[in-house]
């Protein structure tokens, strides 16, 4: 499985869907709303929706 | 106490999140309330950590909760980024994690910022199955419980 951050490299924060095989973007946008309304026009493909942080190097939780 | 039977293992790998070089212990997940569902899987955090399970503000609108009409979002969380205020959403939600369902209660934590959709936590998925971190296989395994679906 190819790093998602390849493909998601230079996009802004917000949310994402990465296609089931993790290879591609399908859609982004900078709200939830929003990308499922992108996600509509392309006729629902498959794929995992995923939060777009700002790039951090470590996680406390 | 007799033993609770358990399904077969099910071997999921540790995934990257977008912009960052770190595995992940993340599920793929549906998540649905009252009939309104994802037109995709939602990745979550699997964290054993979390003593409670948590949805990002705008799924759990997504899902038809109006959170302004819950109140102010009330104090007392804690994490180690200090305290958040957050919303208890007054009905469980339904979460299908490989085939099994689910209803599952969820903290909404009051902040748009979160770099999580969904966290799965000790009252959710720790409390269905029995998880086994194998982080050094960069895998781990999950074992549902057989007497609950």
């Amino acid at each position: 499985m190819k790093n998602k951050q390849q493909y998601l490299k230079g996009l802004t924060p917000g949310w994402a869907s990465i296609s089931k095989d993790s290879k591609n973007v399908v859609a982004h946008a900078k709200t939830l709303t929003e990308l499922i309304k992108k996600l509509e026009k392309k006729g629902n493909p498959e794929g995992v929706i995923t939060r777009v942080a700002n790039r951090f190097t470590s996680y406390v939780g | 106490m007799r033993p609770i039977p358990l399904s077969s293992p099910i071997k999921i790998f540790y995934k990257p999140l977008p912009n960052t070089n770190l595995l992940w212990p993340i599920l793929d997940v549906d998540i649905s309330y009252k009939g309104k569902a994802f037109p995709q899987k939602i990745l979550s955090l699997v964290d054993s950590g979390a003593s409670t399970s948590i949805l990002h503000p705008q799924l759990a609108t997504y899902l038809g909760f109006d959170l302004q009409q819950l109140g102010l979002p009330k104090a007392g969380g804690i994490s180690v980024s200090g305290n958040y205020k957050s919303w208890i959403l007054p009905k469980p939600v339904s979460i299908n994690i490989y085939g099994y369902d689910f209803s599952f209660n969820f903290t909404v934590i009051d902040n748009h910022n979160l770099i999580w959709g969904c966290i799965l936590g000790e009252d959710s998925i720790f409390s269905v199955a029995r998880i086994d971190f194998q982080k050094f296989k960069k895998f781990f395994e999950i074992r549902f419980r057989q007497d609950l679906n």
